[in-house]
Protein backbone atom coordinates (compact mmCIF):
# COMPACT_ATOMS: atom_id res chain seq x y z
CA UNK A 1 0.00 0.00 0.00
CA UNK A 2 1.64 3.40 -0.92
CA UNK A 3 1.12 6.02 1.80
CA UNK A 4 0.36 9.59 1.25
CA UNK A 5 0.99 10.47 4.55
CA UNK A 6 2.92 8.54 7.24
CA UNK A 7 3.39 9.42 10.88
CA UNK A 8 5.56 7.52 13.65
CA UNK A 9 5.29 8.51 17.07
CA UNK A 10 4.67 12.43 16.03
CA UNK A 11 4.77 14.80 19.06
CA UNK A 12 4.24 18.24 19.51
CA UNK A 13 4.67 19.97 22.88
CA UNK A 14 3.92 23.13 23.95
CA UNK A 15 5.61 23.95 27.04
CA UNK A 16 4.80 20.79 28.99
CA UNK A 17 1.30 20.29 26.84
CA UNK A 18 1.15 17.38 24.34
CA UNK A 19 -1.38 18.97 21.81
CA UNK A 20 -0.41 15.10 19.74
CA UNK A 21 1.49 12.53 21.47
CA UNK A 22 3.11 10.22 20.12
CA UNK A 23 0.58 9.76 16.52
CA UNK A 24 0.51 7.28 14.05
CA UNK A 25 -1.06 7.91 11.21
CA UNK A 26 -1.18 5.90 7.78
CA UNK A 27 -3.09 6.98 5.08
CA UNK A 28 -3.10 5.40 1.71
CA UNK A 29 -2.78 7.28 -1.86
CA UNK A 30 -5.88 7.64 -3.53
CA UNK A 31 -8.14 7.65 -0.19
CA UNK A 32 -10.32 9.89 1.52
CA UNK A 33 -9.26 10.16 4.82
CA UNK A 34 -11.27 11.84 7.35
CA UNK A 35 -9.81 12.92 10.46
CA UNK A 36 -12.06 13.37 13.39
CA UNK A 37 -11.92 14.59 16.77
CA UNK A 38 -12.72 17.29 19.49
CA UNK A 39 -12.14 20.79 19.05
CA UNK A 40 -8.22 20.79 21.10
CA UNK A 41 -7.84 17.12 20.07
CA UNK A 42 -4.79 18.12 17.89
CA UNK A 43 -6.19 17.99 14.29
CA UNK A 44 -4.85 21.39 13.40
CA UNK A 45 -1.76 20.93 15.35
CA UNK A 46 -1.14 17.54 13.42
CA UNK A 47 -1.83 19.38 9.89
CA UNK A 48 0.43 21.75 10.59
CA UNK A 49 3.16 19.57 11.12
CA UNK A 50 2.14 17.31 7.94
CA UNK A 51 2.64 21.03 6.39
CA UNK A 52 5.52 21.79 8.07
CA UNK A 53 4.26 24.94 9.60
CA UNK A 54 4.82 23.51 13.18
CA UNK A 55 7.92 21.40 13.86
CA UNK A 56 7.15 18.37 15.90
CA UNK A 57 8.90 17.77 18.94
CA UNK A 58 9.33 14.54 18.78
CA UNK A 59 8.87 11.41 15.63
CA UNK A 60 8.75 11.48 12.29
CA UNK A 61 6.52 11.70 9.48
CA UNK A 62 6.47 11.76 5.36
CA UNK A 63 4.05 13.65 2.91
CA UNK A 64 3.83 11.81 -0.43
CA UNK A 65 7.45 10.41 0.64
CA UNK A 66 9.16 13.36 1.62
CA UNK A 67 10.34 13.86 5.10
CA UNK A 68 7.76 16.44 6.58
CA UNK A 69 10.58 18.29 8.87
CA UNK A 70 13.52 18.57 5.82
CA UNK A 71 11.47 18.39 2.57
CA UNK A 72 8.40 20.83 4.27
CA UNK A 73 9.20 23.55 0.92
CA UNK A 74 8.68 20.44 -1.18
CA UNK A 75 5.96 19.33 0.13
CA UNK A 76 3.94 22.75 0.60
CA UNK A 77 4.56 23.22 -3.35
CA UNK A 78 2.70 19.84 -3.92
CA UNK A 79 -0.19 19.60 -1.59
CA UNK A 80 -3.19 22.05 -1.23
CA UNK A 81 -4.10 23.24 1.88
CA UNK A 82 -7.27 25.03 3.07
CA UNK A 83 -7.22 26.27 6.63
CA UNK A 84 -9.97 25.95 8.99
CA UNK A 85 -10.61 29.64 8.73
CA UNK A 86 -8.98 30.88 5.57
CA UNK A 87 -8.15 34.28 6.51
CA UNK A 88 -6.73 35.64 3.52
CA UNK A 89 -5.65 39.57 2.65
CA UNK A 90 -8.86 41.37 2.61
CA UNK A 91 -7.81 44.45 0.44
CA UNK A 92 -6.88 42.37 -2.29
CA UNK A 93 -9.94 41.13 -4.57
CA UNK A 94 -9.91 37.45 -5.50
CA UNK A 95 -8.22 37.52 -8.67
CA UNK A 96 -5.41 39.81 -6.66
CA UNK A 97 -5.08 37.06 -4.24
CA UNK A 98 -4.94 34.20 -6.89
CA UNK A 99 -2.34 35.94 -8.77
CA UNK A 100 -0.01 36.65 -5.36
CA UNK A 101 -0.62 32.49 -5.07
CA UNK A 102 -0.07 31.80 -8.45
CA UNK A 103 3.72 33.07 -7.75
CA UNK A 104 4.85 30.81 -5.32
CA UNK A 105 3.41 27.73 -7.51
CA UNK A 106 5.70 26.45 -10.59
CA UNK A 107 2.86 23.68 -10.97
CA UNK A 108 -0.28 26.49 -11.10
CA UNK A 109 -2.93 25.80 -13.67
CA UNK A 110 -5.04 28.80 -14.69
CA UNK A 111 -7.57 26.69 -16.06
CA UNK A 112 -8.75 24.80 -12.61
CA UNK A 113 -8.65 28.53 -11.36
CA UNK A 114 -11.24 29.01 -14.05
CA UNK A 115 -13.21 25.99 -14.00
CA UNK A 116 -13.61 26.45 -10.23
CA UNK A 117 -14.75 29.46 -9.66
CA UNK A 118 -17.21 29.18 -12.79
CA UNK A 119 -18.40 26.12 -10.83
CA UNK A 120 -18.59 28.31 -7.78
CA UNK A 121 -20.11 31.21 -9.92
CA UNK A 122 -17.17 33.23 -7.56
CA UNK A 123 -17.32 36.97 -7.61
CA UNK A 124 -13.14 37.44 -8.59
CA UNK A 125 -13.46 40.94 -8.87
CA UNK A 126 -14.59 41.63 -5.62
CA UNK A 127 -12.90 42.30 -2.47
CA UNK A 128 -12.12 39.19 -0.31
CA UNK A 129 -13.03 41.80 2.66
CA UNK A 130 -16.43 41.57 0.73
CA UNK A 131 -16.81 38.10 0.51
CA UNK A 132 -19.02 36.06 2.57
CA UNK A 133 -17.57 32.91 4.57
CA UNK A 134 -18.80 30.70 2.36
CA UNK A 135 -17.19 32.48 -0.75
CA UNK A 136 -13.79 32.81 1.44
CA UNK A 137 -13.95 29.32 1.80
CA UNK A 138 -14.86 28.37 -1.88
CA UNK A 139 -11.89 30.91 -2.84
CA UNK A 140 -9.53 29.38 -0.71
CA UNK A 141 -10.47 25.64 -1.96
CA UNK A 142 -9.81 26.94 -5.29
CA UNK A 143 -6.60 28.49 -4.04
CA UNK A 144 -5.43 25.09 -2.77
CA UNK A 145 -6.84 22.82 -6.06
CA UNK A 146 -4.95 25.12 -8.51
CA UNK A 147 -1.07 23.81 -7.91
CA UNK A 148 -3.22 20.68 -9.20
CA UNK A 149 -2.07 18.75 -6.04
CA UNK A 150 -1.58 15.13 -5.66
CA UNK A 151 -2.75 15.62 -1.81
CA UNK A 152 -5.28 18.25 -0.68
CA UNK A 153 -5.54 18.73 3.49
CA UNK A 154 -8.65 20.10 4.49
CA UNK A 155 -9.07 21.31 7.62
CA UNK A 156 -12.58 21.84 9.08
CA UNK A 157 -13.24 22.77 5.27
CA UNK A 158 -17.33 22.69 5.28
CA UNK A 159 -17.59 24.12 8.75
CA UNK A 160 -18.65 28.28 7.30
CA UNK A 161 -20.64 26.95 4.55
CA UNK A 162 -24.46 26.72 4.25
CA UNK A 163 -26.23 23.61 3.74
CA UNK A 164 -26.44 24.25 0.01
CA UNK A 165 -22.26 24.87 -0.77
CA UNK A 166 -21.77 22.48 1.36
CA UNK A 167 -23.29 20.02 -0.72
CA UNK A 168 -21.70 21.43 -3.49
CA UNK A 169 -18.49 21.43 -1.65
CA UNK A 170 -18.57 18.05 -1.38
CA UNK A 171 -19.41 16.99 -4.63
CA UNK A 172 -16.20 18.87 -5.48
CA UNK A 173 -14.23 16.83 -3.73
CA UNK A 174 -16.16 13.73 -4.53
CA UNK A 175 -16.16 14.28 -8.40
CA UNK A 176 -13.59 16.22 -9.38
CA UNK A 177 -10.59 15.62 -6.83
CA UNK A 178 -11.47 12.08 -5.94
CA UNK A 179 -12.26 11.00 -9.15
CA UNK A 180 -8.73 12.08 -10.16
CA UNK A 181 -6.72 9.69 -7.74
CA UNK A 182 -6.00 12.53 -5.64
CA UNK A 183 -5.76 11.63 -1.85
CA UNK A 184 -7.74 13.63 0.39
CA UNK A 185 -7.07 14.54 4.32
CA UNK A 186 -10.04 15.96 5.35
CA UNK A 187 -10.40 17.36 9.14
CA UNK A 188 -13.58 17.66 10.30
CA UNK A 189 -16.61 17.46 13.23
CA UNK A 190 -19.29 17.10 10.72
CA UNK A 191 -19.55 13.75 10.42
CA UNK A 192 -22.44 14.12 8.29
CA UNK A 193 -19.92 15.42 5.70
CA UNK A 194 -16.76 12.87 6.95
CA UNK A 195 -19.65 9.84 6.40
CA UNK A 196 -20.76 11.13 2.79
CA UNK A 197 -17.27 11.29 1.46
CA UNK A 198 -14.43 9.26 3.07
CA UNK A 199 -13.42 6.00 2.85
CA UNK A 200 -10.76 5.84 6.03
CA UNK A 201 -11.47 7.42 9.39
CA UNK A 202 -8.97 8.33 12.11
CA UNK A 203 -10.54 9.35 15.27
CA UNK A 204 -8.12 11.55 18.05
CA UNK A 205 -8.28 12.62 21.16
CA UNK A 206 -6.03 14.38 23.69
CA UNK A 207 -3.04 14.02 20.53
CA UNK A 208 -3.46 10.58 21.04
CA UNK A 209 -5.16 8.61 17.86
CA UNK A 210 -7.82 6.17 19.25
CA UNK A 211 -8.88 4.49 16.33
CA UNK A 212 -8.32 4.39 12.78
CA UNK A 213 -10.41 2.13 9.88
CA UNK A 214 -11.85 2.24 6.59
CA UNK A 215 -15.66 2.88 6.95
CA UNK A 216 -16.76 -0.44 5.38
CA UNK A 217 -14.99 -1.87 8.11
CA UNK A 218 -16.77 0.61 10.68
CA UNK A 219 -20.20 0.09 9.03
CA UNK A 220 -19.87 -3.58 8.89
CA UNK A 221 -17.71 -4.57 12.30
CA UNK A 222 -18.70 -1.68 14.27
CA UNK A 223 -21.82 -3.08 15.85
CA UNK A 224 -23.64 -3.02 19.32
CA UNK A 225 -25.54 -6.54 19.63
CA UNK A 226 -28.20 -6.61 22.61
CA UNK A 227 -28.72 -10.15 24.20
CA UNK A 228 -30.98 -11.33 26.90
CA UNK A 229 -29.53 -14.89 27.14
CA UNK A 230 -32.27 -17.41 29.24
CA UNK A 231 -28.98 -17.90 31.47
CA UNK A 232 -25.50 -16.47 32.34
CA UNK A 233 -23.53 -16.85 29.22
CA UNK A 234 -20.14 -19.14 30.44
CA UNK A 235 -17.15 -17.61 31.75
CA UNK A 236 -14.60 -16.24 28.96
CA UNK A 237 -17.84 -15.88 26.32
CA UNK A 238 -17.27 -12.36 26.59
CA UNK A 239 -13.06 -12.64 25.82
CA UNK A 240 -13.82 -12.95 22.17
CA UNK A 241 -11.28 -11.44 19.95
CA UNK A 242 -13.25 -8.10 18.87
CA UNK A 243 -15.62 -7.50 21.77
CA UNK A 244 -14.89 -3.92 23.23
CA UNK A 245 -17.03 -3.52 25.77
CA UNK A 246 -19.92 -5.50 27.26
CA UNK A 247 -22.59 -3.34 29.14
CA UNK A 248 -25.33 -5.06 31.85
CA UNK A 249 -28.48 -3.51 30.51
CA UNK A 250 -31.43 -4.94 33.17
CA UNK A 251 -31.52 -9.02 32.47
CA UNK A 252 -29.61 -8.27 29.29
CA UNK A 253 -26.16 -6.90 27.70
CA UNK A 254 -24.89 -4.81 25.29
CA UNK A 255 -22.14 -6.28 23.49
CA UNK A 256 -20.25 -3.60 21.89
CA UNK A 257 -18.27 -4.89 18.87
CA UNK A 258 -15.01 -3.53 16.76
CA UNK A 259 -14.40 -6.44 14.67
CA UNK A 260 -14.85 -10.09 13.98
CA UNK A 261 -18.55 -8.99 14.46
CA UNK A 262 -19.90 -12.26 12.40
CA UNK A 263 -18.39 -14.61 13.97
CA UNK A 264 -19.58 -12.78 17.91
CA UNK A 265 -23.15 -12.60 16.51
CA UNK A 266 -23.37 -16.37 15.70
CA UNK A 267 -22.13 -16.82 19.09
CA UNK A 268 -24.83 -15.37 20.88
CA UNK A 269 -27.26 -16.66 18.39
CA UNK A 270 -26.11 -20.23 20.12
CA UNK A 271 -26.94 -19.23 23.09
CA UNK A 272 -30.39 -20.01 24.49
CA UNK A 273 -32.06 -16.29 24.39
CA UNK A 274 -35.07 -14.75 24.71
CA UNK A 275 -33.61 -11.40 22.54
CA UNK A 276 -30.76 -11.05 20.18
CA UNK A 277 -30.94 -7.67 18.13
CA UNK A 278 -28.18 -5.60 16.04
CA UNK A 279 -27.99 -1.83 16.79
CA UNK A 280 -26.26 -0.64 13.69
CA UNK A 281 -23.86 2.38 14.53
CA UNK A 282 -23.43 5.77 12.54
CA UNK A 283 -20.38 8.11 12.69
CA UNK A 284 -21.68 9.73 15.35
CA UNK A 285 -22.82 7.36 17.57
CA UNK A 286 -19.06 5.74 17.08
CA UNK A 287 -17.28 8.95 17.37
CA UNK A 288 -19.48 9.42 20.75
CA UNK A 289 -18.06 6.31 21.98
CA UNK A 290 -14.68 6.56 20.81
CA UNK A 291 -13.84 10.11 21.83
CA UNK A 292 -15.95 10.22 24.66
CA UNK A 293 -18.76 12.77 23.27
CA UNK A 294 -17.64 16.82 22.88
CA UNK A 295 -19.97 19.33 22.75
CA UNK A 296 -19.47 20.46 19.12
CA UNK A 297 -20.60 17.26 17.81
CA UNK B 1 13.41 20.49 -12.01
CA UNK B 2 11.92 20.91 -8.78
CA UNK B 3 14.79 21.01 -6.57
CA UNK B 4 16.38 23.13 -8.67
CA UNK B 5 13.25 25.68 -8.63
CA UNK B 6 13.33 25.07 -4.46
CA UNK B 7 17.06 25.90 -3.88
CA UNK B 8 16.31 29.65 -6.31
CA UNK B 9 13.93 30.20 -4.50
CA UNK B 10 15.17 32.71 -1.20
CA UNK B 11 13.59 35.18 -2.33
CA UNK B 12 10.19 35.57 -3.17
CA UNK B 13 9.09 37.96 -5.85
CA UNK B 14 5.50 37.79 -5.51
CA UNK B 15 5.57 38.72 -1.72
CA UNK B 16 7.98 41.27 -2.70
CA UNK B 17 5.16 42.66 -4.90
CA UNK B 18 2.63 42.37 -1.72
CA UNK B 19 4.85 44.10 0.40
CA UNK B 20 5.30 46.73 -1.47
CA UNK B 21 2.14 47.11 -1.84
CA UNK B 22 1.00 47.06 1.46
CA UNK B 23 3.87 49.94 2.03
CA UNK B 24 2.58 51.58 -0.94
CA UNK B 25 1.14 54.86 1.17
CA UNK B 26 3.61 55.00 3.81
CA UNK B 27 6.01 55.45 1.21
CA UNK B 28 3.87 58.27 -0.68
CA UNK B 29 3.15 60.19 2.75
CA UNK B 30 6.58 59.59 3.77
CA UNK B 31 7.86 61.30 0.82
CA UNK B 32 5.29 64.11 0.66
CA UNK B 33 6.54 64.68 4.31
CA UNK B 34 10.19 64.71 3.31
CA UNK B 35 9.66 66.72 0.44
CA UNK B 36 8.07 69.22 2.17
CA UNK B 37 10.67 69.52 4.85
CA UNK B 38 13.18 69.57 1.60
CA UNK B 39 11.49 72.69 -0.12
CA UNK B 40 11.91 74.20 3.83
CA UNK B 41 15.66 74.17 3.23
CA UNK B 42 16.70 75.85 0.04
CA UNK B 43 13.62 78.82 0.78
CA UNK B 44 14.63 79.07 4.32
CA UNK B 45 18.58 79.55 3.56
CA UNK B 46 18.56 83.07 2.62
CA UNK B 47 15.83 84.35 5.53
CA UNK B 48 17.60 82.58 8.23
CA UNK B 49 21.06 84.31 7.00
CA UNK B 50 19.76 87.41 7.06
CA UNK B 51 17.65 87.29 10.03
CA UNK B 52 19.89 85.47 12.66
CA UNK B 53 22.25 88.80 12.82
CA UNK B 54 19.24 90.41 13.86
CA UNK B 55 18.14 88.42 16.66
CA UNK B 56 19.93 88.73 20.49
CA UNK B 57 22.01 86.12 21.87
CA UNK B 58 19.62 83.37 22.29
CA UNK B 59 20.33 79.85 24.72
CA UNK B 60 20.50 77.16 22.65
CA UNK B 61 21.35 79.25 19.25
CA UNK B 62 25.19 79.89 20.29
CA UNK B 63 27.55 79.05 17.48
CA UNK B 64 24.44 78.32 14.94
CA UNK B 65 26.03 81.07 12.29
CA UNK B 66 28.87 78.45 11.74
CA UNK B 67 25.84 76.13 9.92
CA UNK B 68 25.05 79.10 8.29
CA UNK B 69 28.29 79.74 7.10
CA UNK B 70 27.07 77.93 3.52
CA UNK B 71 24.58 76.37 1.88
CA UNK B 72 25.84 72.97 2.03
CA UNK B 73 26.57 73.19 5.69
CA UNK B 74 23.09 74.23 5.81
CA UNK B 75 21.45 72.02 3.79
CA UNK B 76 23.36 69.14 6.35
CA UNK B 77 22.60 70.61 9.48
CA UNK B 78 18.79 70.62 8.39
CA UNK B 79 18.69 67.69 6.46
CA UNK B 80 21.01 65.05 7.75
CA UNK B 81 21.65 66.97 11.32
CA UNK B 82 17.95 67.47 12.00
CA UNK B 83 15.29 66.66 9.69
CA UNK B 84 16.10 63.46 7.95
CA UNK B 85 17.29 61.33 10.73
CA UNK B 86 14.24 62.31 13.18
CA UNK B 87 11.56 62.27 10.79
CA UNK B 88 13.36 59.10 9.22
CA UNK B 89 13.65 57.17 12.32
CA UNK B 90 9.76 57.71 12.88
CA UNK B 91 9.29 56.29 9.82
CA UNK B 92 11.73 53.12 9.92
CA UNK B 93 9.57 52.58 13.40
CA UNK B 94 6.29 53.10 11.15
CA UNK B 95 7.53 50.67 8.05
CA UNK B 96 8.95 47.74 10.11
CA UNK B 97 6.33 47.40 13.11
CA UNK B 98 3.95 45.76 10.59
CA UNK B 99 5.82 43.23 8.75
CA UNK B 100 5.53 40.51 11.16
CA UNK B 101 3.37 41.26 13.73
CA UNK B 102 0.65 42.65 11.26
CA UNK B 103 0.95 39.08 9.29
CA UNK B 104 -0.06 38.08 13.17
CA UNK B 105 -2.61 40.22 13.93
CA UNK B 106 -4.96 39.75 10.24
CA UNK B 107 -4.66 36.03 11.07
CA UNK B 108 -2.79 35.56 7.32
CA UNK B 109 0.43 33.71 8.96
CA UNK B 110 -0.72 30.62 8.44
CA UNK B 111 -1.71 31.50 5.45
CA UNK B 112 1.41 32.69 4.25
CA UNK B 113 3.57 30.23 5.77
CA UNK B 114 1.26 27.27 3.75
CA UNK B 115 2.88 28.55 0.46
CA UNK B 116 6.01 27.26 -0.80
CA UNK B 117 8.30 29.14 0.48
CA UNK B 118 10.81 28.88 3.53
CA UNK B 119 10.72 31.07 6.55
CA UNK B 120 13.91 32.63 6.07
CA UNK B 121 13.21 33.53 2.08
CA UNK B 122 9.83 34.61 3.53
CA UNK B 123 11.86 37.02 6.25
CA UNK B 124 14.16 38.31 4.17
CA UNK B 125 11.52 39.14 1.20
CA UNK B 126 9.63 40.94 4.07
CA UNK B 127 12.90 42.92 5.25
CA UNK B 128 14.02 43.74 1.36
CA UNK B 129 10.52 44.95 0.97
CA UNK B 130 10.51 47.13 4.14
CA UNK B 131 14.51 48.53 3.34
CA UNK B 132 13.34 49.24 -0.23
CA UNK B 133 10.22 51.38 1.11
CA UNK B 134 12.35 53.09 3.01
CA UNK B 135 15.11 53.67 0.99
CA UNK B 136 12.70 55.22 -1.63
CA UNK B 137 11.52 57.88 1.06
CA UNK B 138 14.97 58.88 1.71
CA UNK B 139 16.98 58.87 -1.21
CA UNK B 140 14.07 59.95 -3.40
CA UNK B 141 13.31 62.97 -1.19
CA UNK B 142 17.43 63.51 -1.24
CA UNK B 143 17.25 63.61 -4.98
CA UNK B 144 14.86 65.70 -4.57
CA UNK B 145 16.84 68.38 -2.29
CA UNK B 146 19.64 68.58 -4.54
CA UNK B 147 17.33 69.20 -7.71
CA UNK B 148 15.55 71.86 -5.65
CA UNK B 149 18.34 73.66 -4.42
CA UNK B 150 20.11 73.17 -8.31
CA UNK B 151 16.86 75.36 -9.69
CA UNK B 152 16.50 77.78 -7.00
CA UNK B 153 20.66 78.60 -8.20
CA UNK B 154 22.37 77.07 -5.18
CA UNK B 155 25.97 74.99 -5.49
CA UNK B 156 25.18 71.89 -3.36
CA UNK B 157 28.18 69.25 -3.19
CA UNK B 158 26.34 66.07 -4.68
CA UNK B 159 28.41 63.35 -3.32
CA UNK B 160 28.08 65.61 0.43
CA UNK B 161 24.66 64.79 0.58
CA UNK B 162 24.41 61.44 -0.62
CA UNK B 163 27.40 60.05 1.40
CA UNK B 164 25.57 61.60 4.55
CA UNK B 165 22.44 60.84 3.56
CA UNK B 166 24.10 56.99 2.83
CA UNK B 167 25.31 57.22 6.44
CA UNK B 168 22.07 58.36 8.09
CA UNK B 169 20.54 55.63 5.94
CA UNK B 170 23.15 52.85 7.92
CA UNK B 171 21.13 54.42 11.02
CA UNK B 172 17.68 53.65 9.82
CA UNK B 173 19.03 50.22 8.66
CA UNK B 174 19.64 49.61 12.58
CA UNK B 175 16.67 51.02 13.67
CA UNK B 176 14.49 49.30 10.91
CA UNK B 177 16.28 45.86 12.03
CA UNK B 178 15.99 46.42 15.05
CA UNK B 179 11.55 47.08 14.88
CA UNK B 180 11.84 44.31 12.38
CA UNK B 181 12.69 42.30 14.85
CA UNK B 182 10.84 43.45 17.83
CA UNK B 183 8.10 42.84 15.53
CA UNK B 184 8.94 39.47 15.20
CA UNK B 185 8.81 38.99 19.08
CA UNK B 186 5.16 41.01 19.66
CA UNK B 187 2.41 40.58 18.14
CA UNK B 188 0.52 43.61 17.79
CA UNK B 189 2.16 46.50 15.66
CA UNK B 190 1.31 49.02 17.90
CA UNK B 191 3.21 47.63 21.09
CA UNK B 192 5.85 47.02 18.14
CA UNK B 193 6.07 50.70 17.50
CA UNK B 194 5.74 51.49 20.96
CA UNK B 195 8.35 49.22 22.38
CA UNK B 196 10.58 49.96 19.61
CA UNK B 197 10.82 53.96 19.94
CA UNK B 198 11.30 53.70 24.18
CA UNK B 199 14.38 51.16 22.56
CA UNK B 200 15.55 53.99 20.87
CA UNK B 201 15.04 56.75 23.25
CA UNK B 202 17.09 54.70 25.68
CA UNK B 203 19.55 54.54 23.02
CA UNK B 204 19.53 58.20 22.12
CA UNK B 205 20.65 58.64 25.98
CA UNK B 206 24.11 58.36 25.27
CA UNK B 207 24.04 60.96 22.66
CA UNK B 208 23.31 63.48 25.12
CA UNK B 209 26.63 63.82 26.48
CA UNK B 210 29.69 64.37 25.59
CA UNK B 211 31.76 62.04 26.80
CA UNK B 212 29.32 59.06 25.66
CA UNK B 213 28.09 60.52 22.39
CA UNK B 214 30.31 57.75 20.65
CA UNK B 215 27.78 55.13 21.55
CA UNK B 216 24.72 56.72 20.20
CA UNK B 217 23.51 55.77 16.49
CA UNK B 218 22.35 58.88 16.01
CA UNK B 219 24.85 60.31 16.96
CA UNK B 220 26.56 58.55 13.97
CA UNK B 221 23.57 58.89 11.88
CA UNK B 222 23.77 62.37 11.65
CA UNK B 223 26.66 62.50 9.74
CA UNK B 224 28.61 65.13 11.96
CA UNK B 225 31.74 63.63 11.95
CA UNK B 226 31.58 63.13 8.22
CA UNK B 227 30.45 66.62 7.02
CA UNK B 228 32.15 68.59 9.79
CA UNK B 229 35.73 66.71 10.45
CA UNK B 230 35.69 65.18 6.93
CA UNK B 231 36.36 61.68 8.82
CA UNK B 232 34.26 59.10 7.09
CA UNK B 233 33.55 56.90 10.26
CA UNK B 234 34.18 53.46 9.49
CA UNK B 235 34.11 51.67 12.54
CA UNK B 236 31.07 53.50 13.97
CA UNK B 237 29.09 52.21 10.78
CA UNK B 238 30.45 49.03 10.64
CA UNK B 239 29.26 48.38 14.07
CA UNK B 240 25.95 49.77 13.45
CA UNK B 241 26.01 47.10 10.44
CA UNK B 242 27.13 44.53 12.52
CA UNK B 243 24.29 45.09 15.01
CA UNK B 244 22.03 44.98 12.38
CA UNK B 245 23.16 42.14 11.21
CA UNK B 246 23.22 40.11 14.72
CA UNK B 247 19.65 41.58 15.02
CA UNK B 248 18.42 40.20 12.08
CA UNK B 249 19.76 36.55 12.86
CA UNK B 250 17.97 36.48 16.08
CA UNK B 251 14.60 37.73 14.82
CA UNK B 252 15.20 35.15 11.92
CA UNK B 253 16.01 32.29 14.39
CA UNK B 254 13.11 33.36 17.00
CA UNK B 255 10.85 33.53 13.26
CA UNK B 256 12.00 30.41 12.72
CA UNK B 257 9.93 29.00 15.51
CA UNK B 258 7.10 31.33 15.29
CA UNK B 259 3.64 29.73 15.85
CA UNK B 260 1.49 30.77 12.95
Amino acid sequence: MVLAVETINLTKEFNSFKAVDGLNLQVPEGSVFGFLGPNGSGKTTTIRMLLGITKPTSGEGKVLGLDIVKDSLNIRAKIGYMAEVPEMYGYMTGEELIRFCRGFYPSWEDGLVKKYSELFNLPLKNKISSLSKGMKSQLALIIALAPNPSLLILDEPTSGLDPIKRVQFLNIIMKEIVGTGKTVFFSSHLLSDVERVCDRVAFIKNGRLVKTDSMDKLKTQEKIIRAVFQKEPPPGFFEKPGIKKVQREGNGYLISVEDNFEEIFEACKKMPNFLIEVIDQNLEDLFVAYVGGDNDV
Amino acid sequence: MWPMWEVTMMFSITLFKKEVRESRWKIIIGLIIFIITAVSIPFTFKYVKELLPMIPELPGLEGFDRYLANYNIYTWSQWNGKNLYQVGTILAIIVGMNLIAGEKVSKTLEFLLARPISRSSLYFTKFSAGLLSLGLVIFGSTVFLYILSVIMGYELLAGDLFISTLITFIGFIFIFTLTFLISTVLDEPVKVGLLSAFVLLLLAIPGWFQKTRQLSVFHHMSAAEYFLEGKFPFLPLLAVLLLSAGMYYVGIRIFEKKQP
